[in-house]
């Protein structure tokens, strides 16, 4: 193994993990998950001899990630499947249980893929909206304006039951 | 809902769920490799389709220019004119073409699952076969908000560019005796080539975050891992009460789950498991669980 490779490798050991999980709450599913942080990887390890400022590594996979979530997601992959075809869909289970996340992640699932973006890189990986806005390739006012959006749509999404528990 | 609330959703979220197991190191390398010489390959590709133009080009204008012209150039026609190359072999291929990173997916599929044809019908046909695996008083089907599903999804190529595949079922367990109790079975098949090399307890204990005691089983000389939980240890998924998992010598791995309850079910629990810890363990190496 060169030293690239052990690096990438190293590298990737110790942060795909975490890129996985912010994958997961941008699509819904792990396996999409993975095949998500799979090409992003792939994609870092094309460009990991430019990378000569290895402190901004994780800025750049993040930005890899959301990028080609966004633009995947445009071109029609990473809906969610369900395995069920026709079945109505069930009630909110009730909260405090594991599927409390399923009732968190169906609501995110109707926030459009670029204010899920947001809200996920704002609220799950705690960047700041410049940050944010670097990752997105778009404007500080863009990322506010999105996040806004988003959070209406969440609001709007998920159960009663579940708001009164949050709050 | 303000952004402290979904801060904390996201979180619960996250702690709730059950990651599989870490991906594969050796894998990322490997796809980083391939991706960067399709890459080389590109380029390389680039530079002859643009050396060979270049030559036409030369072969054409230079002597003219150089105020030659008295001679025809061999290769070119009757008039001094190169003939339009026929070959594809040194036309640059489209831009971005080759630098395309994702999985190639078998089969003409879009993506990983495949939702119809042979691939699907395995694991409907795997279905059938775990509902014939309980003892009687017991039976497998859909229940109100418990519902049979079953996956069949593509993993990777193995070495010998074979395809790797992983079916699964979850399906409701009642009892027949009309008490309304849904417990779970499930089923998970890995086919051969995975590169996981997990064995027994040690290909249990990668299963879906289930922590508790694991202990070996022989089975007829096979040795089968049989993990049992009840959920309380920290960080514990409870998606099963008890998990058998049984690696054959070429590669195939095979899960078999079962629990009381059936998760996001409003239904009662079953009061036991349907099978017993000898079963679940011989169920995992039953040979019909043993797909390609």
């Amino acid at each position: 193994m060169t030293d690239r490779d052990a690096a990438f490798a190293e590298y990737f050991a110790a942060r795909s993990g975490a890129m996985r999980g912010t994958a997961f709450l941008l699509c819904g599913d792990w396996h999409r998950a993975e095949d998500l942080v799979q090409v992003t990887f792939t994609k870092l390890y094309l460009a990991w001899k430019r990378i000569a400022r290895h402190e901004v590594i994780d800025s750049y996979t993040r930005q890899i990630l959301v990028r080609t979530f966004v633009s995947d997601t445009r071109l029609g992959r990473y809906r969610r499947e369900r395995f069920a075809d026709g079945s109505p869909e069930p009630e909110s289970p009730p909260v405090g249980s594991p599927e409390d996340r399923m009732v968190v992640l169906e609501a995110l699932e109707h926030v459009p893929p670029r204010q899920r973006a947001v809200l996920v890189l704002r609220y799950w990986e705690d960047l700041s909206v410049e940050e944010t806005a670097r990752a997105l390739k778009c404007t500080t006012g863009t990322v506010k304006s999105q996040a806004a959006r988003g959070l209406q749509t969440l609001r709007g999404r998920l159960a009663d039951e579940y708001q009164e528990r949050v709050r | 809902m303000n952004e402290h609330e979904v801060r904390d959703a996201l979180r619960g979220a996250m702690v709730a769920s059950s990651p599989p197991p870490p991906m594969d190191t050796g894998l990322a390398v490997a796809a980083g490799q391939k991706a960067y010489r399709r890459r080389q390959t590109t380029r390389a590709g680039v530079v002859a389709g643009l050396a060979v133009v270049g030559i036409a080009v030369g072969a054409t204008y230079l002597p003219s220019a150089l105020g030659g012209g008295g001679s025809t150039e061999a290769g070119a026609g009757p008039n001094g004119v190169v003939p339009p190359i026929q070959s594809s072999a040194g036309v640059p291929p489209r831009a971005g073409a080759g630098d395309k990173t994702g999985t190639s997916w078998p089969d003409g599929q879009s993506d990983r699952t495949a939702t119809s044809g042979p691939r699907a019908d395995k694991s409907v046909d795997l279905a059938t076969k775990l509902a014939a695996a309980l003892p009687s008083g017991f039976a497998a089907r859909d229940a109100d908000d418990a519902k049979v599903r079953t996956q069949s999804q593509f993993v990777d190529y193995a070495a010998n560019n074979a395809q790797v595949w992983e079916y699964q079922v979850i399906t409701p367990v009642l009892k027949t005796d009309g008490a309304g109790q849904v417990g779970t079975l499930y089923v998970q098949v890995t086919t051969a080539g995975s590169t996981s090399t997990a064995e027994a307890c040690g290909a249990a204990a990668l299963a879906w975050g289930i922590k508790g005691d694991c202990a070996v089983v022989d089975v007829g000389g096979k040795q089968v891992g049989l993990l049992g939980s009840d959920g309380s240890e920290a960080g514990s998924s409870t998606s099963f009460d008890q998990l058998a998992a049984y690696r054959y010598t070429d590669g195939t791995l095979v899960f078999v789950g079962q629990a009381k309850a059936f998760n996001g079910s409003k239904q009662p629990a079953l009061g036991e498991l349907p099978l017993s810890g000898d079963q679940l363990a011989a169920l995992a190496t039953d040979a019909k669980f043993h797909l390609d």
